[in-house]
This record gives C-alpha cells, structure tokens and sequence, in this order.
C-alpha cells in the first residue's frame, strides 16, 4: 500500500441555494495525515462525499495521484470512506465485513477469509472474526470499520469524524492507533473531526473550516502560533480578543487602541494606522503583573477561579469585556486572589489581525 | 433518473422501469381505459337494414310469383333477377350479423329509474357505513393506542385481527345466520314472544336492505380501526397529558389535539370503507342469497353475466369508479390531507 | 423511570375524573369486541349441529358428520386447489412489481413521483369488482377469457401495491450509508442489491409474500368478476348461498377461524416480541 495525493481545483458544492462548499483549492500530499477541521455544518463531510464519488462538485475538478476524477464512480475511485456512523454491514460477520471489498472484487473465498484475518490482526479482533458486527463495543466496531477499509488497499483513506461515538477514554487509545496504522500503512489519511485536540495531536497538517471555505492550512504548531485569521485563532485553542482601531503601526508591531486602553502586538499583516483590527492573546501567555511591568497591562477584578488540575483559570472582568488567564497551579499561593489585578504580557505574544469573523460568533 | 441508475445501475433500473410500467399499463391504466372506451360504444343494427330485407323478401317473393306464371325469354331474365335479389338478401343478412360500433352516451343516459335508484341508494348506504364506522372506531382505536398499556394493545390487536383475517364471505354469513327467518335473532324474539316460529310468524329482516347494511358495518368496520389506530399510535401520549394538565377537558383535548392528529388515518379509512361498501358484490349477494339484485353492484354484475350486455355494464362501472375517485378527493378535501399521507 | 412516576402522580391527582372516563372506555371495548366475535361464534358453532340447515337455534344434537361431508365435496377440494394455484400466481407476478416499484418510488426525485404513486397505489382504493370488470374486458379484447389466469392478474394488479406498501416501509428505513459504504468498497450496484439490498428486505418479502397469498386465497369481489366458467374457494362457497347452503360452510368457517387464529397469534406473538427488544436496546 501507498499513498496517492489529492488535489481540488476550485471545487465547489451547492445544494439548491445552500453553499455548502465555496470554491476550494486544496492540495493533500501523498502519505500524509491531513485533518479537516471545523465547526458542525462548515462542509467537511461534503469534501469527503465529493472525494469519495458520493457527490458530483457544482464546479471545479478532484485528482488522486494527478488523475481526474471526473467520470470514475465511488466503486471505482482509489479511496475508502469510514463512515460517521461506520455503516458496517449488520447481517454479516465480522470477517465478511472486512472481507467484502475482496469480495467485490472477485477474491476467492479462501484467499479472502486469509487476508481478513491479517487485517483482523493488524486492528487486533482476532477471536472476534465470526460475531455479528451488532455484538461488538464501540471500540471494536470502529476498528471493523478500518480493517475493512483497509481490505482494499486504497491510496487514500477518507475518515469522517471516526472516533465520535466513542467514550474520551476509548477515544486517545484509537488516535494513537490510528496514528500508528497511518504510518504503517503510508495511506494518505483525510481525517475530518470538529475536535481540535484531535486535529493538533494526529495531523500532519491541519485544514481549518469555516461556512464552506478552508481558511488555513497548515501544521499543528504555526496554526496554534500563527493563525492567519480572527477564526482560526480563536477557533482552534482559547484566545483573549480585543477589538479595536490601530493608533500606529511600526516595527513590526502595531498599537491597538482597545476598551482596555492602547495594547502593542505583532503587526504580521502589516495593518496601518486607522485599520480596525483585532489582538488576539492566549491566555497561557498572560501573566499576573509582579514586579517588572511587560508591554501591555491591564487592569480588571477578579471573578473567579476556576481549577483545571495543573493549570487555573483564572476568569477577570472589566466593563462587560472579560479577559482569561491560564495560570501554572501553585497551590495554596494563588487562592486568595481577588479585587482588582494588574495584568499583562509581552507584545511578542499578541497577534494583531485585521477584524474578522470569530469562532464564537 | 439519473438517481435511479446511480443507485441501482444501467441493467436493474431497466428492469424496475420494465416492470413498473408493465403494472401500470397493462393491469391498471390501459385495462381501465379499454372499460371506459367500452361504455362510450353500443353495437348497432343499422336501424333500417330489417326493414331492406324484408322489403326484399317481399319483392323475392313476388318475383317468383311472376316467375310462375312467366313465359319464355322473360322468363329466364326473371330468374336472373331472382338470383340477384338473393345474393343482395344474403348480403343484407350478413349486415344484419355484423352490427356497427357507434360511439355514445347511451350506456350512461339510458340507466333505468330502477338501475338510478339502485345506485343512489348504494351510494347512500356506503355513506352510511362509513360514518357509522367512523363514529364506532374512533374510540377503540384511541383506547387502544393512547390508553391501552403496551401489552393490553397487543392482546386488544389480537381481537382485531382475528376478525379482519377471516374471509369476508363467512363473516357476512354469520349475519345471515343471525338475521335468517329461523335465525338467532328471531328465535330470540320468539323467546319474549315477539314472533312466533312455529306458525311463520317471523319479522323478514333479511328482505330490508337494512340487513346488507347491518352486515356490511360488520364486514368492513375494522378498515377504519386500523388506519386510524396506526396514526394515533404515533402521537406522542405526553401531547395527551400535556394537554391535560392545562386544563383542557376531554372533548377539547380530543378536539383540538387527538382528532387533527389521527386525520390522516380518519381520510385513509373513509376512503377504504366506502370504497368497499360502494363496491361490495360479496354482501348483497349474501345476505339476499343471490336472489335481488338491490345493489349496484349486483346491477353491473348482472349486465356482465345474465344479459350480456357488457357495454352497459362497463358504463355502471365507470360511474362506480368516479363515485369512488371523487369521494377519495372529498376526503383528501375534508381532512385536508395530500396523496402521500393515504394508504401509507 | 421518573417519567413512570410523573405519569403516576398525575393519574392520582386526576382519578375520579379518569377513573370513570377510563370505566366507560372499557365498556365499549367489551362490547365492541363482543359485536365483533358473537357472530363468527354463532357461525362456527352450526358447524357441528347434525341440523342440515346451518343453524344453532334448532339445535339437534353434536356432530363431525359435516366435517366428513367436506372432504367428500369435489367442487370445494378443487376451488382448494385452484386457489392455492391463483395464490402462488399472484406472488410470483405481485411481488417482482411491488418490489419495482418501491425501488422506483424510493429513489426517484422527480415532481413526477407523487403522481406515480398515487396511480401505483391507486388499485387499493379502487373497488375490487372494477378490477376484475377492467381485466375481464382488456384480456377479452386480446382474447383471452374469463379464468385462473385472469383471476391471477386482477388480483395482482392491486395485491401488488399492498406489497409496494410494505417493501417501501421497510426501505425507507434502511440505511443509505450502508449502500453507499459497500459500493465505496468497490462493490457494483448489482452485486450492492444483491448483497445489502436483498438480504435487508427478505424478512419483508417473505412476510409480503405470505400476506399475499392470503390475500389472493381471500379474495371474492375481483375473483367472481374475472374466474369466468372457473372457481375458486371462495367464489364456490359464494355460490352455496343461492344453491346447496348446508353446514359444510360452517365447517369452512370453523377452518378459517381456527387457522385465523394460530396465525394471528404467531404474528402478534412476533410483533410484541420485535416491540420488546426494541424496548430492550432503547433502554
Ligand atoms: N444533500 C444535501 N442537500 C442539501 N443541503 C445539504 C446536503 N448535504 C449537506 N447539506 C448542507 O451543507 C452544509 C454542510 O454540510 P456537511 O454535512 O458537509 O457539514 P459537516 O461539516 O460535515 O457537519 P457535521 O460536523 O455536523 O457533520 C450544511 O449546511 C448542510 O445542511
Ligand atoms: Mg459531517
């Protein structure tokens, strides 16, 4: 097996007046983990029903390994698609579940039950071959539901939001052993999930959704670090927003002119004085003001605190605006905070980004 | 289409348009349409074709009478004409056997005051039986859909479905073993001395139409129980408590939540009911032991079967069809339900 | 469990009220059932009346004799056999055109599938004697006459939709993912219907197979219009009326409701057990 790439020419999708997929250029390397990210609704299944064949864009082109896509149905595309609700067969076993891609295509059935019971190993159900798929868990069901996948060898693997039923538990064992099948398989994975912790921890590169347009691709970290939208940044992570109007830019850096007075961030677009903008900080990267003052201070009151284990929320307010801070939990030092608090953080830490649309709206 | 194939392929789809359109023309539209095109025509002698033979019989007949008495060469040209005059007969004759199709109304204008009454009272009998129906049933498929406990429903379906599975003719019989001279009913009656059996003093029920009627509630009330149980079985019972815990009464709760929710199921089981009462052959043929023909039904029956007279019967039957047609529309009218929601 | 005690306390709350409402209910269900099963009671009790017209009323004594007497009835035992033929005919025309049709209508996305509907349904709502009236006239015209094949297709014609009822019922609750995820794993459309389709519907073809032959065996208004010369069962038994009316009905009677009865309760007995399960997973 080996994976193929995945490229979309200007594809779009629209059902009746519902934009469900605005024009899209996507390029989705061979061998790669790549995940779609975004809110319910923003389109991901879409792209993977088009890539799949189950839907015909409204306009543009999809090629898997430079091959145009155009007139080959879903029986006969490179791809397997693990369904959000698996879709596994329930009036056959396990094994001819697995199996029946190999059926398809005229295996034997000798050579067929072979090769289902290697993959019954790979995705470890060995002793559960003959089970109706109904009398498994949730866990061993999805790992059915890959196997068989798998069966057909395809060049790329398209996953719609596979671990989403699962209990949180059974949920980080799955992404490590699909991250592991991935490897070692080398089948392009195109894995969909509104779960960003997911998207962050297995990708290689992560495509952000939203309304039907990809807003950011990128890996984990730039997308965490250096969001190119007010979306992105506040979608994926926590981000303290302040909205305002650029004072003066220079440097690199812009002054914003914020309800919580002026705040001095990086200028990465190079906005000119006058833009009305947005400076986005993560709540990790503020601090309690003690001591040394850093570029940016805030004041506001403490309303409360909240523990998370090794880290503390703590959640501040000023004029209906509120701000929140990750604290490192230093046990009994920091529980009597309350009243009024200076706050701060470095204009390194701040991302000054042209206003937009947030994930919260 | 295109959804069709790519759901079924080429060759498949080709086989259920194939056959779909083998049932919809040949057994149900075309099959309809040859009835209807069969009660617009009556066969007709060309009216004055009996009149030209025996015209011709009578020249024949003097022609031989002259051929008696003729002398000579005229004689043989008098012959001449006979054999010409015979084959003009043998071919008016042929005519005669040969009727032409003649487009009309006649089958519809000609029904008889008879054949008229006989269809109105039909028509108002079935319209009886189903509100009658209506009224019975509604209740009992409301016990047993919203008040019944899960296993009492099973238990109640079960004493519904006995009786709706077994043959309608032998259901009709039990009533005419009820309603019969020497029937339980009469014997009954006999007991308190109403009628006395011995000297054939018995109350004739039998010979009322009432007795197709009472017959026919029986034999066909259960197709309203069971649409209007299948609808009402899906309204939520907590719309019920709902309701009754604002205070509603229960005629309002019925009125205004249970009735609009079962409409659909009221709108399918009208149209079965009447359907089937106005169509009823096996009843009236029952319950009058095949002796009147009080129904229409029997009417058609016998333009088919006793006078032969099969354009006459396709004209009754297409009335019946349109009766029906638009009753099902009156329904679709009153309950304010759309074609999808009758027979699901 | 607090939804059963909700409900409890609101019962109490209002008991007078629905107690007597709910006393009123259950009387009109005694009596509604016993309007329904006085009559077949008295019909099956003739049968073993030694009386030679059926009757319960002039009771001469308890006899089997009319039970033997059936046996020996020729014209009833071949009505048997040509019904139990029409009856077979009729599933193996009404099922395919029922099974078409339900694949039509549930995958068609036309303006034009309400219309198909309603005309591939439209044979429930018609009157059976129109049925059998519009065959006798069609076939005659290609000249065929009156008999068991005629019988046989009327009966399909509307037999057929009672089965495109069922089978769409079933179909619309299958899952399309299930389609779709066998046919991403490279399978054909042929061999997705031969291989989900199918075997998803069997339960409901062989219960629409069955019904459908009851059905057939049952019929009377369409069968006497299209038989002709022939008969079946039922059109004989029809026939009794005028001429011959003896116990030997009742006998039939007593078959049917016996028959009706293990059948009926096999099927309610499966419903409940279907109902239970489901119960079961819900929760
Ligand atoms: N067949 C369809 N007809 C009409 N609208 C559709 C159809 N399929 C999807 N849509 C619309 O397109 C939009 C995108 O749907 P899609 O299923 O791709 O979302 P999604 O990102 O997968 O959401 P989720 O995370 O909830 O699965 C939605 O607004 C949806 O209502
Ligand atoms: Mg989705």
């Amino acid at each position: 097996m080996h994976g193929k790439d995945v490229e979309l020419q200007g594809v779009s999708m629209v059902f009746g007046d519902v934009v469900a997929v605005a024009p899209t250029d996507l390029t989705i390397r061979a061998g790669e983990f790549f995940s779609i990210l975004g809110p319910s609704g923003c389109g991901k299944t879409t792209i993977l029903r088009m890539i799949s064949g189950f839907l015909t864009p409204s306009a543009g082109r999809i090629l898997i390994g430079g091959e145009d896509m155009g007139d080959i149905g879903p029986n006969r595309r490179p791809t397997a698609l693990i369904f959000q609700n698996l879709a596994l067969f329930p009036l056959m076993s396990v094994w001819e579940n697995i199996a029946f891609g190999l059926e398809a295509r005229g295996m034997p059935k000798k050579a067929r039950r072979e090769r289902a019971m290697e993959l019954i190993d790979l995705v470890a159900l060995r002793g559960h071959e003959e089970k109706r798929t109904g009398d498994l868990s949730g866990g061993q069901r999805q790992r059915v539901a890959i196997a068989r996948a798998l069966a057909v060898e395809p060049a790329v693997l398209l996953l719609d939001e596979p671990l989403s039923a699962l209990d949180a538990k059974l949920r980080q064992h799955m992404r490590a052993e699909l991250k592991a099948i991935q490897r070692k398989t080398g089948v392009t994975f195109i894995y969909i999930t509104h779960d960003q912790g997911e998207a962050l921890t297995m990708s290689d590169r992560i495509a952000v959704m939203n309304k039907g347009a990809v807003e950011q691709v990128a890996a984990s970290d730039r997308l965490y670090d250096d969001p190119q939208t007010p979306f992105v940044a506040t979608f994926v992570g926590e981000q303290n927003v302040f909205a305002g109007r650029v004072i003066e830019a220079e440097a690199g850096f812009a002054l914003l002119d914020t309800p919580f007075g002026p705040l001095r961030g990086r200028n990465r677009d190079g906005l000119a004085a006058g833009a009305s903008a947005v400076l986005c900080v993560r709540p990790e990267r503020m601090q309690l003001v003690n001591g040394a003052l850093p570029d940016n201070v805030i004041s506001a009151d403490v309303e409360r605190r909240d523990l998370e284990g090794p880290f503390v929320n703590l959640f501040l307010k000023r004029n209906e605006e509120s701000i929140v801070l990750h604290l490192p939990n230093r046990g009994a030092a920091g529980r009597e905070l309350s009243g009024e608090q200076q706050i701060g953080f470095s204009a390194d830490d701040g991302l000054v980004l042209t206003s937009g649309r947030l994930a919260r709206d | 289409m295109t959804e069709l194939v790519r759901s079924y392929g080429r060759p498949l789809t080709a086989i259920f348009i194939g056959l779909t359109t083998l049932w919809i023309l040949g057994m149900i539209l075309v099959p309809q349409l040859f009835m209807a095109e069969r009660s617009f025509w009556v066969e007709e002698k060309p009216n004055d074709i009996s009149l030209k033979i025996d015209r011709a019989y009578a020249d024949l007949s003097t022609m031989k009478f002259d051929l008696a008495r003729a002398e000579g060469p005229g004689k043989d040209e008098i012959a001449g004409r006979i054999e010409a005059k015979k084959r003009e007969i043998a071919g008016l004759e042929e005519q005669e056997k040969q009727p032409r199709k003649v487009y009309t109304m006649r089958n519809y204008t000609r029904m008889s005051a008879l054949h008229f009454q006989i269809f109105l009272r039909t028509i108002f009998y079935a319209a009886m039986v189903t509100v009658l129906a209506l009224v019975v049933c509604y209740p009992v498929a409301y016990a047993i859909a919203q008040v019944a406990t899960p296993r009492r429903a099973a238990f109640l379906m079960l004493g519904l479905i006995i009786p709706y599975a077994i043959n309608e003719l032998l259901r009709v019989y039990a009533w005419l073993m009820i309603l019969d001279y020497q029937g339980v009913l009469n014997t009954m009656l006999d007991w308190i001395g109403v009628t006395d059996l011995a000297t054939q003093q018995w109350i004739p029920f039998l010979q009322s139409p009432g007795a197709v009627f009472v017959a026919m509630v029986y034999a066909y009330i259960l197709f309203m129980v069971f649409p209007i149980y299948n609808t009402l079985e899906t309204l939520d019972k907590n719309q019920v408590e709902a309701a009754r815990d604002l205070g509603a009464s229960t005629w309002r709760i019925h009125w205004r939540v249970v009735i609009p929710y079962a409409k659909p199921g009221m709108a399918v089981g009208c149209i079965m009911t009447f359907m089937l009462s106005a169509g009823s052959y096996s009843v009236p043929q029952i319950m009058t032991r095949g002796t009147s023909g009080d129904w229409f039904s029997q009417t058609i029956y016998r333009q088919f079967f006793e006078s032969n007279n099969w354009n006459n019967g396709a004209a009754y039957a297409f009335t019946l069809l349109i009766v029906c047609t638009l009753f099902i529309f009156l329904m679709m009218l009153v309950f304010r339900v759309g074609v999808r929601d009758i027979a699901r | 469990m607090t939804a059963a005690a909700d409900a409890g306390t609101v019962a109490v709350e209002r008991a007078p009220a629905r107690r007597w409402s709910n006393q009123v209910l259950n009387l009109y269900l005694v009596l509604f059932f016993v309007y329904l099963f006085a009559p077949l009671l008295v019909m099956s009790a003739a049968a073993f009346n030694s009386y030679s017209y059926p009757s319960v009323t002039q009771w001469q004594g308890f006899t089997l004799k009319w039970f033997v007497e059936l046996t020996r009835d020729e014209r009833l035992l071949q009505g048997l056999w040509n019904s139990i033929l029409i009856g077979f005919g009729v599933i193996a025309v009404a099922l395919p055109l029922g099974l078409s049709g339900a694949f039509i209508l549930t995958r068609l996305q036309s303006r034009w599938s309400g219309i198909l509907y309603g005309v591939l349904v439209s044979p429930i709502l018609t009157p059976g004697i129109i049925l059998g009236i519009a065959t006798l006239i069609f076939w005659r015209n290609i000249g065929v006459a009156g008999g068991l094949f005629l019988a046989m297709m009327a009966q399909a014609t509307f037999i057929a939709s009672y089965s495109m009822l069922m089978f769409m019922a079933r179909l619309q609750r299958q899952d399309r993912a299930l389609e779709e995820a066998a046919l991403d794993l490279g399978a054909s459309n042929f061999m997705v219907f031969r291989r989900i389709t199918i075997p998803f519907l069997a339960p409901t073809i062989f219960t629409a197979g069955v019904i459908a032959f009851l059905q057939s065996i049952e019929n009377y208004n369409t069968t006497v219009f299209a038989i002709g010369g022939n008969w079946t069962l039922v059109t004989e038994i029809g026939s009794r009326f005028r001429f011959g009316l003896s116990p030997v009905i009742n006998v039939i009677g007593v078959i049917f409701v016996a028959l009706t009865v293990v059948f009926a309760v096999i099927y309610v007995a499966l419903k409940e057990r279907e109902r239970r399960a489901r119960a079961a997973l819900v929760g």
